[in-house]
């Protein structure tokens, strides 16, 4: 069996935009919402800056945000996206909810953690919040007793959620899938990051030349995938087919990327062979772009060896300088761009960039919002630390 | 569609570090010995079957150590690796994938940097920990250890097998080692042990472990010539979402009952065809809940068929669970006449899952 997997419906929660409309308003603007830290306490941070949701977007009354934050961004994107498909009420039971998720409920977890044995808050009743739990208790909200799958690798895990549900109705294992991810701004993953030296102290300046470091943000994005079939009956167009995808693994350092790009190409190769389609057919990249030395001049080595002569002609964009990095959201908000984009006919912009990466002057970055352009395919990227590769293959409806 | 088999078992667990010991118990009914929980006096009732660190750490060499979740991961992969034949040449495996799960993940590392970070702030923060405390990280390690490229996912729950197979069965991998590894940090089997206090006495004894198995592409094992320890023939999952308070799998009936009716339909197999479940269950709750539902899909044939409890042996080892069951599932009829088994599998908050394999190395 293979049947189309079709997008009918998208939700975002995003630092640039609550809700689709605001969501799109902002990447045409180009609306960069990165800066000094608000709602995380960040003042002994050396840097402490990134994007983050606003509690006044998300506090309608359902959660406690310091314990339940993640569930409760992922829930309004999860709703928005049933709504946009026009499921609310009538989802089956069964639909597959597929999350991913770099570290599930990260705010809560210190505080059950870190005290010594004494201090331990041992009458809690979900101390421990792994990221399967916020996946539970989503289809606890939503009514859904369908398969439950959560990844959790890193900065791939949302996307590799959009891939495995789309496999599953496209093998007619699924008829339904609710899939995406969310990340939340933490003190923890914050440090760690800063420990690393990978936080840019200005902004996030992905393919250029005096890039230095990403910045973190807060993010959820989740899409309603249906069988063509049954996406035919119900809608008059979905956004986009999820065409195909590839992963692979670096096995090759804990945290640099290999540097000739080995496991990103497999990834990319894998993808284009699932989708039955040859480089030359892709019209557009959205790169995981995260601005890093490290990851930016990898990824154009990789995608120079999947694309050759033809990629300084193809538009490729990072939205990481508006958005800054959710991590294991990111991949599930740029699936979601790339969907939008098919639909709406542009290319987002790539904010931040000054002077392309030396021996790529003439490469399209795009760095102005782009509208009225038709697109067939377009690629997205999500590479993890450790070295875990995701590529996604979207197609016109 | 391809067909998969399975060609390489890997397992380190409270009943056994290595294949033929692990199986030797689980065939001869043995149950691990249940200890106190650490840092709990003799007297009190709680026991858990927890590793020895001692039992893994002498299996690695100080190259190998990292971090004790990633160290029984590797070394479980290690074992599965060898089991199917395959690699120790040192070169890059393209065509081998990993499909890990784990629920808790680096637990202790973890606790150790949160620690850190509470008392010394976050300009105190060494990036090395951090790196180790990446839930990812251990599956990072197990593929940089053997070179393995293939497609690679990390999952936070129950379905590692599942997916593996999907892939397979679609063409996207010749091999992908696939299963689940959990190490509790000393908080977390504190909390377990809370929780196991709050929720009844008979709450599964928690234990820890590694457990993995290769599924590879039928005619790619046949070509090299490797014998099949089962074929995988299809997979199902459901869930009846619950809070993590309540014992696990308990009140998951429905949740059971729709799980191993869709993989007996994936898997194309009749509820006639099996002779061997091996069930989720591992306390009184969970039973109640299983039980019946294999009463729903098997009818009367419930009585006839047999049925294996490894949980009752093995202790609660969360993710890494549903790849005990399967390699119990695999002891349990090694030598034997072929036959169909469903082995079942659930995880914290009500997600179940059944994996539908045909035992027995194919005459």
């Amino acid at each position: 069996v293979t049947v189309d997997a079709c997008i009918t419906g998208v939700g975002v929660i995003s630092p640039i935009g609550v809700g689709k409309a605001e969501f799109l308003g902002g990447l045409r603007e180009g609306r960069c919402a990165l800066g000094r830290l608000e709602g995380l306490e960040a003042a002994d941070f050396r840097i402490g800056r990134g994007a983050e949701v606003a509690d006044a977007a998300i506090r309608r009354g359902d959660f406690d945000l310091e314990e339940s934050r993640a569930l409760a961004i992922a829930l309004l994107a999860c709703r928005e996206a049933l709504d946009d498909a026009g499921l609310v009420g009538n989802l089956p039971a069964d639909t597959t909810l597929a999350l991913g998720s770099g570290a599930g409920e990260m705010r809560a977890v210190p505080g059950s953690l870190a005290p010594p044995e004494a201090d331990l808050p041992l009458s809690h009743p979900d101390p421990l919040q792994p990221p399967n739990s916020v996946t539970t208790k989503l289809a606890l909200a939503l009514g859904l007793e369908g398969r439950q799958v959560t990844f959790v690798n890193a900065c791939a895990a949302g996307a590799q959620a959009i891939a495995v549900a789309a496999d599953l109705v496209r093998g007619g294992r699924a008829e339904v899938a609710l899939a995406g991810g969310v990340e939340i701004m933490s003190r923890m993953v914050l440090s760690g990051f800063e420990a690393l030296r990978a936080v840019s102290p200005t902004g996030v300046h992905p393919f250029d030349r005096d890039r230095d470091g990403v910045q973190l943000s807060e993010m959820a994005a989740f899409i309603v995938i249906e069988s063509g079939e049954r996406a035919k009956d119900r809608i008059a167009k979905p956004y986009a087919r999820i065409a195909g995808s590839g992963a692979s693994a670096d096995a090759f350092h804990v945290v640099r990327p290999d540097e000739q790009g080995t496991g990103a190409v497999l990834a990319m190769k894998r993808a284009l062979a699932d989708a039955g389609l040859s480089p030359d057919d892709i019209d557009y990249i959205n790169a995981h772009g995260t601005g890093t030395p490290q990851n930016d001049g990898v990824e154009l080595a990789a995608l120079t060896a999947v694309f050759g002569a033809r990629l300084q002609s193809l538009p490729i964009s990072s939205t990481k300088g508006m958005l800054g990095h959710a991590l294991g959201a990111s991949g599930a908000a740029e699936a979601v761009i790339c969907a939008l984009a098919l639909r709406e006919r542009f290319l987002p912009q790539t904010i931040g960039i000054r002077e392309p990466i030396e021996g790529y002057e003439e490469f399209d970055f795009v760095p102005e919002y782009r509208s009225g352009v038709e697109l067939r395919h377009v690629l997205s990227n999500a590479f993890a630390f450790g070295g875990n590769n995701v590529a996604i293959v979207l197609s016109a409806a | 569609m391809r067909r998969a088999v399975i060609t390489g078992r890997g397992v380190l667990s409270s009943l056994g570090c290595d294949w033929a010991s692990f199986a030797g118990a689980i065939r001869a009914g043995e149950s691990a010995a249940a200890a106190p929980f650490p840092g709990a006096s003799p007297e009190s009732p709680a026991r858990c079957r927890l590793l020895s660190d001692a039992d893994v750490l002498a299996s690695l060499t100080a190259r190998q150590h990292s971090e004790p979740l990633a160290d029984l991961a590797v070394l479980a992969v290690g074992q599965a690796l060898r089991d199917a034949g395959i690699a120790g040449d040192g070169g890059s495996l393209d065509d081998v994938g990993l499909v890990m799960s784990t629920a808790f993940g680096p637990s202790a590392a973890l606790e150790e940097y949160l620690e850190r970070l509470e008392t010394s702030g976050p300009r105190a923060s060494r990036p090395a920990q951090f790196v180790d405390t990446l839930i990812s990280m251990p599956a990072s390690r197990v593929g940089i250890a053997y070179r393995l490229r293939g497609s690679t996912a990390v999952l936070g729950g129950s379905n590692a097998v599942e997916v593996a197979l999907d892939w397979v069965r679609a063409g996207r991998d010749h091999a992908i080692v696939a299963g689940a590894a959990e190490y509790l940090s000393p908080k977390c089997v504190r909390y377990y042990r809370e929780l196991a206090r709050a929720s009844g006495s008979d709450r599964a004894l928690l234990a820890q472990g590694a457990a993995f198995v290769v599924v590879e592409d039928a005619e790619h094992a046949e070509a090299r010539g490797i014998r099949s320890h089962a074929e995988l023939l299809g997979a199902g999952a459901a869930s009846e979402p619950q809070r993590v308070s309540v014992p696990w799998g308990s009140y998951a009936e429905g949740a059971f009952t729709r799980s191993m009716r869709s993989a007996l339909v994936d898997g194309g197999a009749a509820a006639d065809d099996v002779g061997l479940i091996v069930r989720a269950a591992g306390d009184d709750a969970s039973d109640r809940a299983e039980a019946p539902a294999i009463r729903a899909v098997f009818g009367e044939r419930d009585a006839s068929l047999r049925l294996v409890r490894p949980k009752r042996a093995l202790g609660e080892a969360l993710s890494a669970s549903g790849p005990l069951a399967l390699l119990a599932a695999l002891a349990t009829s090694e030598d034997e006449a072929p036959t169909i088994a469903v082995a079942n599998a659930f995880e914290l908050g009500g997600g179940a899952s059944s994996i539908v394999l045909r035992l027995g190395s194919p005459k």
